[in-house]
């Protein structure tokens, strides 16, 4: 799930940003640090949306770094176990079928033994993470379609 | 330890007959913890859109070629938000979460409703074990009417 | 060689009868071997034919002997199934001694071979044949006692004419094994009752000759049998790996020495008395009884097939042999050319690789192929000059000593191999379940998540409790069952869910970490962590963690669970190695901290060897297990991996975090399986002293404490600037170099240096900080002015004592140290935010630094042992805690509960600990003492737990009315209801849990809020919602997870401002 959420960083600074465009300078160089990066406590930060305070610099000793604390509201999307979502399907590999048969080729897929639904490649599926491993820079989860209403909600092949 | 946590969160899960067992049905301690400890307030996909599409034009108006500005991250949020909205026009998510935070719901319910759009009240159920808490009334009726104003929404938009 | 002799005529005359009643009676053996798997029965079996000699005394002889007889048939089998090349050879070799007989019967060289074949040891049988040739009459003579050895323990019924006294005497097996069968469910007092006692026969151990002890017990059963009661002895036993002696059963030595005359071999001058307590183990049999069933899955011990994953299709027991099928390795070519006579030409040490038995193959090679069906199943068999296939599997049948049924754990390859032809694979799939039967023992854990697999609870799940030999204890996950039940071990599978993030602690895939994303029965499907691909694995093999391993475990220098010297000089574990960077635990133990650390942020590696001292002073080391008692991580326990600076980090294979390592303080832990004893008594007491104290201080350093930053970690921080505002300024004192015992105010710290300046010479000083940090932190947390410690020293230990001294004065004594100060623990520290502001300055301590300046002038008792120590104490001006509500906080402080370290402690301090009087000022008296304890104690341990506690409170006093106390004054425990908080801290309190008592009046430090459990009422007591009531509705960690009455929410809070309502 997406959060709107605020958070702290302390930004390193050269003298030389220093000046009337400081706080650009501090807000460009947190987008480029901090968009994009994942930590396991707060999951992928997707975009700053507001800066709330920039905190007064500290001289750093012997480096003439200047240090920031800086506030800042940002979007950041974190899955929990338990949570449902939809979700495009970027790869089909064979891992344990099972009601669903796996079918190789040029876009291979799953296929009911009737043959009505078909996963593969851009699918949409709906599915309920029930696991997820959370590291300092990584999220990885493991969801099921095996529950009600859960499992392919669109199929790229049928539009 | 181990167990002790698993019996946990097996509580959460099944829950022992009281509201709280609907509150947090699906959702594990991870998210409760976060939930409250980080002050986080729930998005909507269609929200992160509308958040996402405008900071991509701003990109788009500074930048020749917004693309290279953004992570790899943003633009597959950005992507994913798009495909899964389920309401494109600032007005109606405006109102989405308008009508949705009229249900009492707690704020993931309400974000996970407005993303999934559930049909009938089963699955609005299924996808949200906890709007069907004793300690809150909602009976299918409520919840019907919930969904019902939220189809009438994307109606309309 | 009478005997021997005989043997061969019965063999000779009635080997087909043999044969038939070998039926009937090995249905009934078969049952009975059932009933009474252990051979421990079996041999109190042969007891009771000794006994029973007298009445069917002839039947018993020609068992005797026809036992060995048939013997021999199992010998030819084993010969010709385990070694055809051998067998051959034997053959040849027999007969030259052996002339006709060799067809009918197998002869002595059979025998040779044989034994050959078990004294070689299993390797050589291909070579020996006629090289090892002996002569007949050594075999013969040699085989006769070796047979004694290997005559099976079961008796046989083999006398057809006496039916109904067989049919009698099974019966009476029955019932008497009826018993026994109970035995798994009769409660220790009837085992006890079964043990024997100063009534019962004595066990008299008499020595024989070595190899003949089976001889010997066979003759005294002759004897028996001929003399009957006028022997008065009451069994014999002879045991296989008991060499040179055999036990005698009897009442007195002189009936056992009576019962030995006469008799060769046996040398009753020596009788020893087995005392009653060793009578059972007498009996007891090591090797447990393997359980051999249809579809076990076994190993070949010997022959071609040596180390083949073979599946049992059936038991014999009674000849004590299985029936098997593996994957044959056979040499079709060798064969067809052995089957046309022509010459085979050994090749040594040539195994055929495994191969299913194409039938159309060998046709081709001219071999003859018979089809023919088995009688008894009535399935087909091809055999091919003599060996049984089907399904392209060799069918074997071999004796149960050759395969081996004990933790097989056949790979996925094997089986899917096994798997191959016609079969689906479910069944084998299936009977992995016989896997668990065999299995190693202590092979649940407290905690895991289980699952019975057979028997009337399948499919329950529950937690492991306690494992205790076979039986496992088991919290089952339904309701309305027992709160635990007894599993017998072999019933139950580890489960796990999709989801579960697990690590494969065995088997082939063994160090690989993945989420589990499929379960199937035994098999869980894993989707590996390094790969992103699904591994096959078996539950068993598997443990929950959240370790992830990535297929590089070092980088440069530096490997995964390495403890290395960060550039910022904090240091840590490395628990997981990635592309690039290592995550690092770090060795803060007030919470855990990790991060992320590129290479060249590496110093070194810290690999030396120290030792440190737990709680109690016991010397911890590497690789000991220790319990961590308080901290956040209270209650884990696990091995030391590391020691550092009084740091420990401790690996606990339960902990899901951080690769299963926490950091703690190694005063927070205690050994485990350690004597607490060989510590010296004063030094354990002084360290309880000591810890006393330190809680004290926290509340003193308001700017260290809000970043949770612990002490050792203060160094880098102190480097990286951000401990600038909290230490500079400070006052502090130098305790080494020209300025020792100056006093000064912190002016800039810079890396390892500090600029002082220095009160009484208005001048500034540089001092180089290389001696403990930590010590330097705390002094520089201290803001109050007098009790600056002098830390620049250069590289001094000693510096803080001053510092130590102060708190005594306060030292309330119920914060005593060897009782989990807080009381649940866990208070996470840093949680607080807010730390008690008005503590610090507690007056009382002032005092004591101007009244006894010396004392902290000089430490002479100071060991450099432990400085991190000191800082903590140091500070702690204690006071103000023991005003603090959060004072009664430190429950186990009363000095009453810690009654035995107390009553150990020398230290004056006892007297003076007045429970509620934390101001009494005997610092002198006290004085004394501490030095001794100080070093040891670094107290830190204290500290991160009060501290919480603190913070919690400050929010307003600590107690509330109408929660439920304990209540400790006078020696004596009982539980209150808080009905009023007076202004001075102490509360009005009504006895009895349901407040219907007397109404008196506590101070705080006499009473402890009650720790609410899951689903308890309870009301918060500080935090925005203190006052509020709710319900606990779960518990994790050291979180509580509440329903809020007034608003429904739910909310997580810290269980230590959570107290049970009445």
């Amino acid at each position: 799930m997406f959060f709107h959420i605020v958070l702290e960083r302390n930004m390193q600074l050269h003298p030389r940003h220093f000046g009337r465009s400081l706080r650009e300078n501090i807000v460009s160089k947190l987008m480029k640090d901090v968009e994009g990066t994942c930590s396991g406590r707060h999951g992928f930060v997707v975009a700053i949306t507001g800066i709330e305070n920039i905190g007064k610099g500290l001289i750093r000793d012997g480096t003439g770094f200047v240090t920031f604390p800086v506030k800042y509201q940002c979007v950041v999307f974190r899955p929990f176990k338990g949570e449902i979502l939809e979700a495009v399907v970027t790869m089909v590999n064979k891992l344990i079928p099972d009601d669903m048969e796996f079918q190789s080729g040029d876009m291979p897929n799953y296929t009911t033994s009737d043959g009505s639904v078909k996963i593969q490649k851009d699918s949409e599926v709906r599915l309920k993470i029930i696991g997820t491993r959370v590291d300092a820079t990584e999220i990885f989860c493991i969801g099921t379609i095996k529950d009600d209403f859960l499992g392919v909600i669109n199929d790229p092949a049928a539009a | 330890m181990s167990g002790e946590e698993e019996e946990n969160a097996a509580e959460l899960k099944i829950g022992d007959g009281n509201s709280f067992k609907c509150l947090i049905v699906g959702m594990s301690i991870e998210f409760l913890r976060f939930d409250q400890k980080s002050k986080a307030k729930c998005l909507m996909n269609c929200e992160v859109a509308l958040i996402l599409e405008h900071k991509y034009e701003q990109l788009q108006q500074t930048s020749d070629d917004p693309m290279n500005q953004v992570s790899q991250v943003f633009e597959k949020s950005l992507q994913y938000v798009k495909r899964f909205s389920r309401y494109k026009n600032p007005d109606a998510v405006r109102q989405v979460r308008e009508i949705l935070s009229r249900y009492q719901l707690a704020e993931f319910e309400l974000c996970v409703l407005g993303n999934l759009c559930p049909e009938t009240v089963e699955e609005a159920i299924a996808m949200v074990p906890s709007i069907k808490s004793k300690g809150r009334a909602h009976d299918d009726e409520a919840i019907e009417k919930m969904l019902n104003d939220l189809s009438l929404i994307k109606k309309f938009e | 060689m009478p005997l021997r002799r005989r043997d061969e005529d019965d063999d000779e005359m009635e080997p087909e009868d043999d044969e038939e009643y070998g039926e009937e009676g090995e249905q009934q053996a078969l049952d009975d071997e059932e009933l009474e798997a252990e051979e421990e029965e079996e041999e109190e079996e042969e007891e009771v034919e000794t006994r029973r000699g007298g009445s069917s005394r002839k039947r018993r002889r020609s068992d005797f002997i026809d036992d060995v007889a048939e013997e021999d048939d199992e010998e030819e089998e084993d010969d010709d199934d385990d070694e055809d090349d051998y067998g051959g050879g034997g053959r040849r070799g027999g007969g030259g001694g052996g002339g006709g007989r060799r067809n009918k019967k197998p002869s002595g060289s059979q025998f040779f071979d044989l034994e050959a074949e078990v004294d070689s040891d299993d390797e050589e049988e291909d070579e020996d044949g006629e090289d090892d040739f002996i002569d007949r009459d050594v075999v013969a003579e040699e085989d006769d006692h070796r047979r004694m050895h290997r005559r099976p323990l079961l008796p046989r019924e083999d006398d057809q004419e006496d039916v109904e006294a067989l049919e009698r005497r099974i019966q009476q097996r029955y019932a008497r094994s009826s018993h026994t069968e109970y035995d798994e469910e009769t409660t220790d007092v009837d085992q006890q009752a079964l043990l024997p006692s100063v009534r019962d026969p004595k066990l008299w151990m008499v020595k024989c000759a070595i190899g003949k002890e089976r001889e010997v017990a066979a003759c005294l059963m002759q004897k028996f049998i001929d003399k009957g009661s006028e022997l008065q002895i009451k069994s014999v036993v002879a045991l296989d790996h008991l060499k040179n002696y055999i036990y005698i059963e009897a009442d007195k030595e002189a009936h056992a020495k009576e019962a030995c005359k006469g008799l060769r071999n046996i040398y009753a001058q020596k009788v020893m008395l087995v005392p009653i307590r060793e009578m059972t183990e007498v009996l007891s049999v090591e090797s447990k009884a393997i359980d051999l069933s249809r579809d076990t899955w076994v190993r070949m011990k010997i022959g071609t097939y040596k180390g083949d994953l073979a599946k049992v299709v059936d038991v014999d027991n009674v000849r004590q042999r299985v029936t098997v099928k593996l994957i044959p390795r056979i040499d079709l070519q060798a064969l067809a050319n052995k089957l046309e006579g022509r010459e085979v030409v050994k090749k040594k040490a040539f195994v055929p690789p495994p191969r299913f038995m194409n039938i159309d193959e060998a046709r081709e090679l001219h071999i003859r192929v018979e089809r023919r069906r088995d009688p008894m199943t009535g399935d087909y068999f091809e055999n091919i000059g003599g060996m049984l296939f089907k399904d392209g599997f060799l069918y074997k049948t071999v004796s149960m000593k050759s395969i081996s049924a004990q933790n097989i754990k056949p790979t996925f390859d094997e089986l899917e191999k096994f798997r191959k032809p016609g079969e689906n694979g479910d069944g084998d799939i299936a009977s992995l379940s016989t896997l668990f039967a065999n299995r190693k023992k202590g092979h649940f854990m407290k905690g895991d998540a289980v699952i019975v697999v057979k028997g009337d609870l399948k499919n329950l799940k529950g937690w492991v409790e306690k494992v205790e030999e076979d039986n496992v204890h088991i919290r089952p996950e339904m309701k309305g069952l027992p709160k635990t039940l007894a599993v017998h071990e072999k019933e139950l599978c580890k489960y796990f869910e999709p989801g579960n993030h697990v690590k494969v602690v065995s088997g082939t895939q063994e160090g690989s970490t993945g989420m589990v994303v499929k379960v199937e029965q035994h098999v869980l499907i894993i989707l590996s962590d390094t790969t992103k691909e699904h591994i096959r694995v078996f539950a068993d093999d598997v443990v929950e963690s959240s370790e992830v391993t990535t297929g590089v475990t070092r980088i440069g220098d530096y490997e995964l669970h390495d403890l290395v010297l960060l550039d910022n000089m904090s240091f840590g574990v490395i628990i997981r190695v990635e592309s690039e960077a290592f995550q690092v635990l770090k060795g803060v133990t007030d919470r855990p901290e990790a991060s992320l650390v590129k290479l060249r942020e590496i110093k070194c590696k810290l690999d030396k060897k120290t030792s440190v001292q737990d709680r109690f002073k016991n010397t911890v080391s590497v690789k000991d297990v220790v319990r961590i008692v308080d901290g956040p991580c209270r209650g884990k326990q696990g091995p030391v991996e590391h020691i550092y600076k009084g740091v420990l980090f401790v690996y606990d294979r339960h902990h899901l975090e951080h690769a299963g390592f926490i950091c703690a303080k190694s005063q927070s832990c205690v050994i485990v399986g350690g004597s607490r004893g060989n510590g010296d008594r004063n030094g354990d007491s002084y360290s309880r002293l000591s810890h006393l104290r330190t809680p004290s201080h926290i509340p003193q350093s308001p700017k260290r404490f809000p970043r949770g930053g612990p002490p050792i970690d203060s160094r880098g921080r102190n480097r990286g600037g951000r401990g600038h505002d909290g230490s500079t300024g400070a006052t502090v004192k130098i305790c080494k170099g020209p300025f020792k015992g100056y006093r000064g105010r912190v002016k800039e710290i810079k890396g390892q240096t500090v600029r002082i300046e220095l009160e009484s010479q208005m001048k500034v000083v540089t001092g180089k900080s290389t001696f403990d940090r930590s010590c330097v932190s705390d002094n520089l947390a201290v803001t109050t002015p007098y009790r600056d410690t002098s830390r620049y020293g250069m590289g001094s230990e000693t510096p803080m004592h001053p510092s130590r001294t102060p708190l005594h004065p306060y030292m309330t004594p119920m914060r005593d140290p060897g009782a989990t100060p807080i009381h649940d623990g866990m208070r996470t520290p840093m949680r607080d935010r807010a730390w008690n502001p008005y503590t610090p300055m507690s007056p009382p301590r002032d005092n004591w630094e101007d009244g006894n300046p010396a004392s902290w002038g000089t430490s002479p008792q100071y060991q450099p042992g432990s400085p991190p120590s000191r800082p903590y104490e140091a500070p702690t001006p204690g006071s103000g805690w023991a005003n603090t509500p959060g004072g009664n906080y430190s429950e186990a402080g009363t000095p009453r509960d810690s009654s035995s370290a107390y009553a150990n402690a020398p230290s004056p301090y006892l007297p003076s600990t007045p429970g509620g009087q934390p101001m009494t000022p005997n610092s002198a008296s006290y004085l004394p003492g501490t030095p001794g304890g100080q070093p040891m104690t670094p107290g830190t341990g204290g500290l991160d737990v009060m501290s919480p506690v603190i913070g919690g409170e400050n929010d307003g006093p600590w107690f509330i009315p109408d929660i439920l106390v304990n209540i400790r004054r006078s020696g004596e425990e009982s539980v209150g209801v808080i009905r009023e908080v007076l202004a001075d801290g102490s509360c009005r309190v009504v006895l009895g849990s349901s407040g219907g008592g007397d109404m008196v009046v506590v101070l705080p430090v006499e009473m402890e809020v009650v720790v609410p459990r899951k689903n308890d009422r309870i009301k918060i007591m500080g935090g925005a919602l203190r006052g509020s009531t709710g319900k606990l509705i779960g518990v994790d960690g050291t979180d509580g997870i509440v329903k809020v009455d007034d608003t429904l929410d739910v909310k997580i809070l810290d269980l230590a401002i959570l107290a049970k309502l009445a």
